[in-house]
């Protein structure tokens, strides 16, 4: 019998328990203290070739220790459960926090409720639609996904790759799964903890020569949902329609953008625009605008941690519960995401609930949103497609960057499926082109909003981010190219 | 004898080993165990206050399995005589599941065995994490400072890194190794706002990163260099658009540094060129056919990877297949001529092990990666390229970069531009960007500064692999002349 990520789940009573018996070390009048303890396991099976070539697990405890001295603050780490080195982590902390100057730390939370929403100046008459019809609740945590053992993910794959060799084709990709808990506690008296799972499932399909590729994907808190059939066979479909690609130049086209190159958009607005910290550093394309039209009027965009679309998660790594923000209400400015930090540097702001992992290395911590809601609507891509003159269907984008953030231009070629459509069908494949625009002036062009999907930007799907999304394809009357490759 | 260093006691060999023999009773192949235990600090100042002050742990083990034709690798922070038992029995499953989805009687060869035993330590003078932090403080205060002299600055930060790890490999063909490495550095940043502006200039990007220790921090003297970068951040953003169109251009050494990274260093991986990377990172231009007759750039361009460069982050006395460090011609007089490669990779086109198989974490399998993947000097000055150019532009450290999935079609665009007119320096502008296909840039090098102006540059985050895996690496590079470049204006 196999082994599954659910065998060495900690579980809520277990995980503060644990930290209860932590905080028993700290000694008395020293300061206040924070745990915040994350167990994280992760799968990844891979195929390339129509064969697994990589079969990876991994099993981590993260202890991360927050101590505040008078208004300063240090930090430590350990990836240990064990009592010892856990007691010296928690002397080291406060002995740096001792010598630092005061950070004026606002002090660490007594209850996890005590995040809540804020009202930016100029967007308090702004509704978005996530506000009066919240999404069906969904649960972070489910079972069936921590039971996958090895030969599950197998199976998934010999599933997807079946019909690809079937069709003399050649398959790529990936399974994953993923078990994450989270707890946090402190000398204040706060308690909380969180479990996810989610399961991801990707499938590249290329002819034998590589000139060929189709490209589909799935994710989900519950690996039930995933379905490695469908899934190969609208990669196959796409692959076979992607051949004799002509070349087109650059130019402004109608475009139909699929979910998945949305989220690569979308997410240069989140990452560099949708934190306070990015405002307050005069690098968001909502500095000094709140209210203001920033996109077309049917573009909104909000975080909604609860949403069963969004990848649900109830808390954040400062133990508080995470709020629904609205971003952009109808086009306008609407708001940022806070955690406790960089809300008490404004007056009368509180947490949302937004707090990121303290365990990057390189770099800020800084509050971010991470699932990221886009209304949308019933048309399928198909519909969609039917309204086009001319212009080109994009499958996905690869390694995007943002050479402006303040007016968020995205740069990046497509891959995976680039088609013409002329007069509402696809009449050629189009080899590779470079997008170049700034997605703010994309989105004022968007003129119809269709179904949409649970997916992630490439980056945070490949271990790069933290944004999970939920996007409708979108027809915009204006997509951007400034180049081509040959392929 | 020597003071034993005290990131050995946090891993325990005997166990390692015992890991090594329960997989072979288990039925492996072969088998492969690697333990590893880091700490790492990171020290952040910004707007005059302590943004980061983290010290961490990050201690764990890893075992590598093959049983016929398929690989398992299970890992563990633990290392106890019972997580031992669970991650042999948990590898072993998942290398017989991926026996499960693989061609019949096709088990892909292995290449030569690696037997090397012995240690490796890199060059350490000032133990970085004995360093006070008030000492650190007080340098990266003033750097902050230094920058916020200047009116447009708005946002502005300093940090300094230090790494030390000591990694234990051992395999079933007897290799047993043992690595002491010790890396640091540090960098500056500076965002200066006008009206609706804001423009960024940094030191280095990241900054700038080596094997040593405090000591290459103090010379990297980030006060002095706070004033140069916070007196072209409030330039810049006041500065005019780049005028758009081709023109005979200079690249500075660190721009140069990210392209070789990103436009040779990636497509001369030999496992994205074979496809196990292309549902990812992507595959390559440079398919292996190609080698020995591809011209890849000028006869001014020769490309190397080198992981026994002293001093630069991407060198290593063995890979973490065991393999001792090499160094490999990728490109030489322009003709694409060698792959990074691992034991499995080269095997699969008839050649040794480039090696080059590394991995992030303990947590993580080797795969491909860059080592020190350096352009080699030519001859001749900065100055001397700049005398060269009658009109043309200097462009200085990367802003943004974005390549396509086989690394042919790139975008490029720089902090820093500035004219040059009659072999001067002139005017600065901003928001100088680019984009070319790479054999066509890299034929259209002219000449390459010399060893004088060749500079090591060591980058933290170079991102590869599911799970994803974020590799120390390290480019030599000198700045480069280049015709026909064609430059644009950010986001145009």
């Amino acid at each position: 019998m196999s082994e599954s990520q659910l065998e060495h789940l900690l579980g809520q009573a277990a995980a503060l328990n644990r930290l209860e018996d932590f905080l028993k070390m700290v000694p008395p009048k020293t300061g206040q203290v924070e745990l915040v303890l994350e167990r994280e396991q992760v799968a990844v099976t891979r195929f390339a070739h129509n064969r697994i070539h990589q079969n990876v697990s991994n099993r981590d405890v993260r202890v991360w220790v927050r101590a505040i001295v008078g208004g300063s603050v240090a930090s430590m780490a350990c990836n240990t459960l064990d009592d010892a080195v856990v007691k010296a982590t928690i002397e080291q902390a406060l002995k740096i926090a001792r010598l630092m100057p005061d950070r004026q730390h606002p002090g660490f939370a007594e209850r996890a409720d005590e995040s809540g929403h804020n009202t930016e100046p100029g967007s308090k008459s702004l509704t978005f639609p996530g506000q009066d019809t919240p999404g069906t609740p969904g649960a972070s945590y489910v079972e069936a996904t921590a039971n996958q053992t090895p030969e599950d993910r197998a199976k998934t794959i010999a599933e997807l790759v079946a019909p690809v060799q079937e069709a003399g084709l050649e398959g790529y990709g990936t399974y994953k799964n993923v078990l994450t808990e989270l707890a946090v506690a402190n000398t204040r008296g706060l308690r909380s903890y969180a479990a996810g799972t989610s399961g991801y499932l990707k499938g590249l399909i290329e002819t034998a020569d590589g000139k060929q590729a189709g490209y589909a994907d799935q994710l989900s808190r519950d690996v039930a949902t995933l379905h490695p059939l469908a899934l190969a066979r609208t990669a196959i479909r796409k692959c076979l329609l992607n051949k004799d690609q002509i070349e087109l130049g650059p130019g402004e086209y109608e475009a139909i953008l699929e979910p998945n190159t949305v989220a690569d958009l979308v997410r240069f607005m989140v990452i560099h625009g949708c934190g306070v910290q990015q405002l307050q550093d005069g690098r968001s394309f909502m500095t000094g605008r709140f209210g203001e039209q920033v996109t077309g009027e049917n573009i909104n965009i909000w975080e909604d941690p609860a949403s069963q679309y969004s990848m649900p998660f109830p808390l954040d790594y400062e133990g508080q519960l995470a709020r629904a923000v609205p971003l952009v209400s109808n086009g306008r400015a609407a708001g940022v995401v806070y955690d406790r930090v960089t809300a008490s540097r404004m007056p009368g702001r509180v947490s949302t609930g937004q707090a990121t992992s303290p365990w990057n290395i390189t770099g800020d911590t800084v509050p971010l949103p991470q699932h990221i809601v886009m209304a949308g609507g019933d048309k399928s891509i198909e519909d969609l497609i039917k309204n086009v003159k001319r212009g080109l269907v994009i499958t996905r984008l690869h390694y995007t960057h943002c050479p402006d953030p303040r007016r968020v231009v995205a740069t990046g070629t497509t891959r995976d499926g680039t088609f013409l459509v002329e007069n509402g069908e696809i009449v050629a494949a189009v080899k590779n082109m470079r997008l170049t625009q700034s997605v703010l002036d994309l989105l004022y062009t968007v003129e119809e909003l269709g179904e949409s999907k649970t997916c992630q930007d490439w980056w945070t799907a490949n271990g790069m981010g933290i944004t999970n999304y939920y996007l409708p394809v979108l027809r915009v009357g204006r997509c951007a190219f400034t180049g081509n490759t040959t392929f | 004898m020597a003071d034993q260093d005290p990131i050995e006691s946090k891993l325990n060999e005997e166990l390692l080993l015992d890991a090594l023999q329960a997989a072979r009773q288990a039925g492996a192949d072969y088998a492969e165990v690697r333990g590893l235990a880091e700490m790492q600090s990171d020290v952040r100042v910004k707007n005059g206050e302590i943004n980061k002050m983290m010290t961490r742990e990050d201690n764990g083990w890893g075992l590598n399995v093959r049983i016929g034709a398929g690989w398992g690798f299970a890992s563990s922070a633990e290392l106890t005589g019972k997580s031992v038992q669970e991650i042999v029995a948990q590898a072993v499953q998942l290398a017989k599941a991926s026996g499960l989805v693989q061609p019949k009687g096709q088990a892909a060869p292995y290449g030569q065995p690696s037997k090397s035993t012995g240690e490796y330590r890199s060059p350490v003078q000032i133990d970085p994490f004995r360093v006070p932090p008030r000492e650190q403080l007080e340098m990266l205060f003033s750097a902050e400072a230094n920058l916020r002299r200047f009116d447009r600055v708005k946002v502005s930060e300093s940090h300094l890194q230090a790494f030390r790890s000591f990694k234990f490999f051992a395999n079933t063909e007897g290799a047993h190794q043992r690595q002491f490495i010790t890396e640091t550095g540090g960098g500056l940043s500076a965002i200066a706002v006008e009206g609706p502006y804001s423009y960024q200039r940094t030191y280095g990007r990241g900054g700038n990163y080596g094997q040593a220790g405090y000591e290459y921090i103090l010379d990297l003297q980030l006060e002095n260099e706070a004033l140069r970068v916070g007196e072209e951040a409030h330039e810049l953003v006041a500065a005019d658009p780049v005028p758009a169109g081709p023109t005979m251009a200079v690249l500075g050494s660190n721009l140069v540094a990210l392209m070789v990274h990103e436009s040779c260093g990636h497509p001369t991986e030999l496992d994205r060129a074979l496809g196990s990377e292309n549902a990812f990172a992507g595959g390559s231009f440079l398919e292996p056919q190609m080698r020995g007759k591809f011209r890849y750039g000028s006869p001014a361009v020769n490309l190397t990877a080198d992981a026994t460069i002293p001093g630069a982050l991407g060198t290593f006395g063995w890979d973490d297949e065991g393999t001792p460090a090499k160094r490999t011609p990728l490109v030489e007089n322009g003709i694409f001529t060698g792959y990074l490669s691992s034991r499995d990779t080269a095997a699969a086109i008839g050649l040794p092990s480039g090696g080059a198989a590394r991995a992030s974490s303990w947590s993580r399998v080797p795969i491909v990666r860059m080592t020190n993947v350096s352009l080699e000097p030519g001859e001749g000055s900065l100055e001397s390229l700049i005398g060269e150019v009658e009109d043309g532009l200097y462009l200085e450290t990367p802003s943004s970069w974005s390549l396509d999935d086989k690394r042919m079609n790139f975008h490029f665009s720089a902090e820093v531009c500035r004219e040059i007119k009659n072999g001067k320096f002139g005017r600065l502008y901003k928001g100088a960007s680019f984009m070319n296909r790479t054999p066509i840039f890299w034929g259209n090098v002219l000449k390459v500064a010399g060893p004088e102006e060749w500079k090591v540059w060591g980058f933290l985050s170079c991102a590869k692999g599911e799970p994803l895996q974020s590799a120390h690496v390290a480019h030599g590079a000198a700045p480069v002349l280049v015709k026909e470049l064609t430059v644009q204006r950010e986001g145009q």
